[in-house]
């Protein structure tokens, strides 16, 4: 999934974590141990997609899409009335939300709407909270400020919050 | 007093758990008298718990084959 953050479909992405196994196959005898084994391997991975993407001519600029992703408030402006206080609130999810979240239908729904986000925050999303992932690797890997992997990571976060809301009212 | 909106943009360093005492405080505080921000918090830490439980990716069959194929090519058991 986070390979296909740079190229342009899933085949050049399997390509792409293809060449990657194959280089860290390669180079695990030179793998110093300077950065835990993952954040290294996913390195290679993200070296691997951008050099498919410049031969693909689809070349991104990282730190514009970071900067234009972070930009401008992450909750719609006009959920709150002038003086800064809720307009619409969230809606109440009911009692026990979780048992109505958990099942495979919703998982799957929310595993698509990942891959609607733009590609800053599905990476961050992916990282941190699909895999699990430390957010001193999640920066270290994508190149991140602290500051801006939080406001990633919450912009992407409201976006699902927002789309659990619509699975849990439609119930 | 923070507004709602401010307090909103706070939720996702609060879940960091780094922010300090003083401002830990101020935002439960905002909690307790404010119900909607309280739910959204709350929300916002069941998306992420319901992202957790989403099971991991499998490779498609074909690109495991070609990866192992390839491996082994280069790593021919040894007999």
């Amino acid at each position: 999934m986070l390979a296909m953050v740079y190229v342009k479909d899933r085949a050049s992405a399997e390509e792409v974590v293809q060449d990657t196994w194959l280089a860290v196959v390669e180079g695990l005898s030179r793998f110093e141990g300077r950065s835990s084994l993952k954040t290294w391997m996913y390195r290679i991975l993200t070296y691997q997609a951008r050099r498919r993407a410049t031969r693909d001519r689809r070349t991104i600029n990282w730190s514009t899409m970071v900067d234009s992703e972070a930009e401008g408030p992450t909750i719609e402006p006009s959920r709150f009335n002038a003086e800064g206080h809720w307009s619409r609130p969230p809606t109440d999810w009911g009692k026990n939300p979780e048992d109505r979240l958990l099942r495979s239908d919703v998982l799957n729904a929310i595993r698509d709407a990942i891959e609607t986000l733009p590609p800053v925050q599905r990476s961050v999303v992916l990282l941190r909270d699909v895999e699990g992932w430390s957010s001193g690797d999640v920066c270290d890997t994508l190149e991140l400020s602290m500051g801006n992997q939080r406001v990633l990571l919450h912009r992407g976060r409201n976006k699902l919050r927002d789309l659990l809301e619509a699975h849990l009212t439609q119930q | 007093m923070a507004t709602c909106e401010e307090v909103s943009e706070r939720v996702a360093e609060l879940l960091e758990g780094k922010l300090p005492a003083g401002q830990r405080l101020a935002l439960w505080v905002h909690f307790k008298m404010c119900p909607p921000c309280a739910a959204y918090y709350a929300q916002i830490a069941l998306t992420v718990k319901t992202l957790g439980q989403i099971p991991p990716e499998e490779p498609p069959e074909p690109l495991k084959a070609e990866v192992l194929a390839a491996f082994r090519a280069r790593n021919p058991p040894r007999t």
